[in-house]
C-alpha cells in the first residue's frame, strides 16, 4: 500500500504472543507428473507461489530448494519465461530446446512451468541400455523408475 | 514459571483462492460488501532437515486458504483441520483502507466469546477459533490486497508452563500410548472427514489411552481424576512454542470454571502420519497452569482479544498478492503464441530462427483481399510489427473476401480500411503493434493536379519514412502503375520487397532482387554467383501508364476467384520467411525446390517468382534476371530518384515518356525501329517456302 491506511487497529501489549515464525519465505509448490501428448513421454509440470499466492519468478524458482542442477547456475541462460542450457557447440547461442519453460498443463489447462521432455527419452534409454537382466516388474515400470532417476538429476525429489 | 508464548498464525494463500475470489466477485458479489463465509485449514506443524546445515528447520505455523475456501461443504486435505471465518471484500481501495477494522474485529470476537463460553451442550469446537479476512481485488491489475485477523483472548493472569517446558509425548505417554492415540485420531478423521482440532485423553488398558471428543468432556472425564485428564490439540506450530489454536481452547476451559486456578495436562499433537525411519514422534506434552482466573473487569463483555496479522515487513498493515504475471490475459496470449511457434522449432526444425521473423517490421501497401490475408499469416508467424497503408474505405462487398472487416465497418460510408484493419488485428491479438495509415500513393500516368502537389509531396515524404522504419514491404495493390514508386523506394533503400498480383484465376508472387551494386554482409558464404534478380517491371519494355481510367466495371474490381487471394497472400508470406531464414537474405540465389538445389534455406526453396494457375491447381517457379533499362529498379531510375526525390516522382507521374527517356528505353525503340526499316521486305516474292 503506497498511502497511509487511515484506520489501523490498536494492538494491546501481549507478552503471550511469540514472534511469528522467522524461518524465511515459504513456497507453495504443486508438482504434477503428466503424460504429455505432444512429446509422448511423462513430463514434470509444477507451479510455485509464495505465501500471498503470487507466482514466483523463474529466477527464484531455479535458485530455490526445488532444483539442484548439475551445472553451475551462472552458466544457465535465464529469461523471464524460460531457462536455456548453454549451447552444446559452445557458441553464444543457447541450445534450441529450453530446459525449463512455461506451458499449459495437458489436463487442467493451468499455466505451469515444466521441464522440457525432449531430452527425456534418450536419457532414459541410455539408463535402460545398461541393464543386463530383464526386470521383474516389466519394462514399463523400469522405464518409469529410470525416468525418476533422470528427473532427480535436476529436481530435488527426496522427502523429509 | 515462564509465561506460555503462543505462535500466531501465518496466512498462506494459494493462487487458486484469488481466482475463486475473482469469479465470486464478478459472478455473485459484484458490489455487495457483506460478510461471506469462508474456510481455511491447518495441519500439524512440520519440520524438515536443512540440506546444507543438517539442522531441523520448522516450516512455520500456517493457516491455508485454497480453492475450496468458498465451498460450504469443503473437505480439508489429509490430516488437516478446518476453521470457518468471515471475509469482507471491499469494492474500492478507499473503502478497504478506511474500513473500521477495530469494529469488525470486535464483532467477530464478541461472537467467538459467546460460542466459547460455557454451556453444557456447547456447539462444535469449530467455533473455538475463527478468522476475519478483509480484501480488495484490483481486477484490472490483478493485485489483491488482504489482511487477516485471528482473534484469541488474552488470559489475565497469563498461562504459565513448568520450568522443564515441553517434553516429548513419547516420554510422557509411552510408545504404546502415543500409537494408540494416533490410531484413534485416524479413525475419527475417517468418520468426520477432518482431523480433530481438540480432543480428550484418559488412560486406558495396557499403556494405551482412550480418545474422546471435546464436547463429551462431562461424561468422558466423569470418573477420571484431574491429574489423569489430558487435553490434546492439533498443533500447527513447528517450533518449541505451541500454536495459536491452543489459546482459545485454554480460554474455553477456564471459562467453564471461572475464578478457579487450573493445572492442565496438554498434549500438543504434531503427528499426522506415523514417523518414518529413525524419526521420533513429534508430539509434545506439558503441564500448563493458570494461577487464578481473574473475573472479568467491571462492565467488560469479554477478555481483550488480539490477533491482527502483521505484514511481510513485520508491521501492522495489509499484504498484497501480485498475480499479474499469471493472470493477465494479454500476457497469457503472448506466451501462448510464442510457445506455439517454438513447438515447430523444437519438434521439427531446430535451426529455425523464429526471432528473425518476429522482429521483421512489415509494411503492407494495400489493405484489401491480399492485405488482410498477408497480415493474418504474418501474425501466425509471430510478426509483432505490422503497418497497413490504404486510401480506401470499407465497402459492402469487402467483408466476405477481406477477413479483417465486419459488416459494421461498412456503415456510414465505411471506415478507413487501413485503420480498421489494424484495429481488427489488435482485437485478434492484443500483443500486436499494428498501425493503419490512410494514404494515396502517386502513380505514373496519373498527373498530379497543381492543387494537390503539396499534399502529395508530404505523402511521398511519409512513405519514405515508412520505408526507413520497416524491413519488409508487401506490394498488394490492385493496379500495375501503383507499384512503381514503392518499387523504386524499395530498390533505393534495399528493402525486402514482396510483390503479389492477381488475375482471374492466376497469381504472381515474387521477391524483388537487391539493389545493383550491393552485396551480402561479409562473413557469410561466398558471394552469389547468379545474376541480379529482377523486379515487377523488369520484363516490361514500356513504362507503367494509366490502366485505370476507362476500365469497365469488371476490370475495375479486379474480379478473381475467391480462393486465389489467400493462396497468393500466404505464398508471399512463406516466401519472405524462407528468404529470411537464408543466410544471404535478400541476396539468396533463386532456387526452385528440386531436391539437389544448394540454394535452399532451412525451410526449403527460395524461388524468385511463382506463377500459380488455379485452373490447373499447380504453380511454376520462374527466375527473371534484372533488366538494365528497367523503369522500376535500374540504377538510372534509382539514382535519379535519390538526386531529385519528389521532383523526380512528379515528373514520372506527369510527363509521358519521361521514364522511357531516363532509362534508355526510348533509344531501344528507335534502334528497333531502325532494324525493322532496314529489313528489305521483298514484296514480289510470292513463292517462298514457309
Amino acid at each position: 500500500m503506497d498511502a497511509e491506511i487511515p484506520d489501523i487497529p490498536e494492538i494491546p501489549d501481549d507478552p503471550a504472543s511469540s514472534e511469528p515464525h522467522p524461518s524465511g519465505s515459504r513456497l507453495m509448490v504443486e508438482e504434477h507428473i503428466v503424460y504429455s501428448p505432444t512429446f509422448q513421454v511423462p513430463a514434470f509440470y509444477f507451479t510455485a507461489s509464495d505465501e500471498s499466492g503470487a507466482p514466483l519468478s523463474l529466477n527464484s524458482i531455479i535458485r530455490s530448494p526445488l532444483f539442484h542442477f548439475p551445472i553451475p547456475l551462472s552458466s544457465l541462460d535465464v529469461q523471464p519465461h524460460k531457462v536455456d542450457l548453454p549451447g552444446s557447440d559452445g557458441s553464444e547461442d543457447a541450445a534450441p530446446v529450453p530446459l525449463l519453460t512455461q506451458g499449459e498443463h495437458p489436463t487442467t489447462g493451468q499455466i505451469c512451468w515444466y521441464l522440457h521432455p525432449c531430452e527425456t527419452s534418450p536419457a532414459v534409454k541410455e539408463l535402460l541400455d545398461h541393464r543386463e537382466e530383464p526386470p521383474k516388474g516389466g519394462w514399463e515400470l523400469e522405464w518409469l523408475k529410470a525416468w525418476f532417476v533422470v528427473l532427480g538429476r535436476v529436481a530435488y525429489l527426496r522427502s523429509g | 514459571m515462564p509465561i506460555v508464548q503462543f505462535v500466531p498464525f501465518s496466512s498462506s494463500v494459494h493462487p487458486s483462492f484469488w481466482h475463486e475470489l475473482t469469479k465470486l466477485k464478478i459472478d455473485v458479489l459484484r458490489l455487495d460488501a457483506s460478510h461471506v463465509p469462508v474456510s481455511a485449514s491447518y495441519t500439524a506443524g512440520k519440520t524438515v532437515v536443512d540440506r546444507e546445515t543438517g539442522n531441523e528447520v520448522g516450516l512455520g505455523c500456517h493457516l491455508t486458504l485454497g480453492e475450496d475456501a468458498f465451498k460450504p461443504d469443503a473437505k480439508p486435505a489429509k490430516h488437516a483441520a478446518l476453521i470457518k471465518g468471515t471475509m469482507i471484500n471491499f469494492n474500492t481501495i478507499e473503502d478497504f483502507k478506511s474500513s473500521d477494522k477495530t469494529a469488525l474485529f470486535n464483532e467477530l470476537s464478541d461472537r467467538l466469546w459467546a460460542g466459547l463460553s460455557p454451556s453444557p451442550s456447547a456447539g462444535t469446537t469449530a467455533e473455538l477459533n475463527s478468522f476475519l479476512l478483509i480484501t480488495f481485488a484490483d481486477l484490472k491489475k490483478y493485485k489483491y490486497y488482504y489482511w487477516f485477523a485471528f482473534p484469541a483472548f488474552m488470559a489475565s493472569p497469563p498461562w504459565e508452563i513448568g520450568d522443564s517446558g515441553w517434553g516429548l509425548a513419547e516420554e510422557a505417554l509411552g510408545a504404546e500410548g502415543v500409537k494408540s492415540v494416533h490410531g484413534q485420531l485416524a479413525e475419527l478423521e475417517v468418520e468426520t472427514g477432518a482431523a480433530e482440532q481438540f480432543f480428550l485423553l484418559r488412560p486406558g488398558a495396557a499403556g494405551a489411552y482412550e480418545v474422546g471428543r471435546l464436547e463429551q468432556w462431562g461424561e468422558f472425564f466423569a470418573s477420571v481424576p484431574e491429574e489423569d485428564q489430558i487435553i490434546g490439540f492439533l498443533d500447527p506450530s513447528s517450533t518449541h512454542n505451541p500454536g495459536w489454536p491452543l489459546r482459545n481452547l485454554l480460554s474455553h476451559i477456564s471459562s467453564r470454571q471461572p475464578g478457579k486456578p487450573l493445572s492442565l495436562n496438554i498434549l500438543s499433537w504434531r503427528d499426522g502420519d506415523r514417523p518414518t525411519g529413525n524419526r521420533r514422534w513429534a508430539s509434545r506434552y506439558a503441564k500448563i497452569d493458570l494461577r487464578a482466573a481473574a473475573a472479568l473487569a467491571e462492565g467488560a463483555k469479554r477478555p481483550t482479544a488480539v490477533g491482527w496479522e502483521r505484514n511481510a515487513a513485520g508491521k501492522l498493515g495489509p499484504r498484497m498478492a501480485d498475480l499479474a504475471p499469471m493472470m493477465d490475459p494479454a500476457r497469457l496470449a503472448d506466451q501462448a503464441v510464442d510457445l506455439n511457434l517454438k513447438l515447430m522449432r523444437w519438434r521439427i526444425l531446430p535451426e529455425l530462427n523464429l526471432e528473425k521473423v518476429a522482429e521483421t517490421r512489415c509494411l503492407l501497401l494495400g489493405a484489401g483481399t491480399l492485405g488482410c490475408y498477408v497480415a493474418r499469416t504474418l501474425m501466425g508467424w509471430g510478426v509483432r510489427n505490422i503497418t497497413l497503408v490504404d486510401s480506401g474505405k470499407v465497402s459492402f462487398s469487402n467483408p466476405v473476401r477481406q477477413p479483417l472487416f465486419d459488416f459494421e465497418d461498412c456503415l456510414d460510408g465505411g471506415k478507413p480500411k487501413a485503420a480498421c484493419a489494424a484495429e481488427h488485428l489488435k482485437k485478434i491479438f492484443p500483443g500486436i503493434n499494428a498501425r493503419g495509415i490512410e494514404m494515396a500513393i502517386p502513380m505514373p500516368g496519373h498527373p498530379i493536379p497543381p492543387s494537390e502537389v503539396e499534399k502529395i509531396r508530404t505523402t511521398v515524404a511519409e512513405l519514405e519514412e515508412l520505408y526507413d522504419t520497416h524491413d519488409a514491404v508487401f506490394l498488394l495493390m490492385d493496379s500495375r502503375e501503383s507499384r512503381w514508386l514503392p518499387t523504386v523506394l524499395g530498390t533505393a533503400k534495399n528493402k525486402y520487397v514482396m510483390n503479389a498480383a492477381l488475375g482471374f484465376d492466376t497469381y504472381l508472387v515474387m521477391r524483388h532482387g537487391p539493389r545493383q551494386g550491393t552485396a551480402p554482409p561479409s562473413g557469410t558464404t561466398e558471394p552469389p554467383k547468379h545474376a541480379r534478380l529482377g523486379c515487377y517491371y523488369c520484363n516490361d519494355i514500356v513504362a507503367p501508364s494509366d490502366s485505370l481510367t476507362d476500365r469497365t466495371l469488371d476490370q475495375m474490381c479486379t474480379v478473381t476467384r475467391p480462393g486465389l487471394a489467400p493462396i497468393a497472400a500466404s505464398t508471399a508470406v512463406e516466401l519472405l520467411v524462407s528468404m529470411l531464414q537464408h543466410p544471404l537474405g535478400i541476396h539468396a540465389p533463386p532456387s526452385s525446390g528440386k531436391d539437389d538445389e544448394e540454394g535452399h534455406s532451412v525451410l526449403g526453396a527460395v524461388p524468385h517468382q511463382l506463377r500459380g494457375y488455379l485452373a490447373r491447381f499447380n504453380s511454376m517457379t520462374i527466375t527473371g534476371a534484372a533488366y538494365d533499362r528497367c523503369t522500376g529498379c535500374s540504377e538510372a531510375v534509382v539514382k535519379a530518384y535519390e538526386k531529385d526525390r519528389f521532383n523526380m516522382v512528379q515528373r514520372a507521374c506527369d510527363e509521358t515518356g519521361y521514364l522511357e527517356e531516363l532509362t534508355g528505353l526510348k533509344e531501344l525503340y528507335s534502334e528497333s525501329e531502325a532494324v525493322m526499316e532496314a529489313v528489305d521486305w521483298d514484296e514480289d516474292d510470292a513463292e517462298g517456302d514457309f
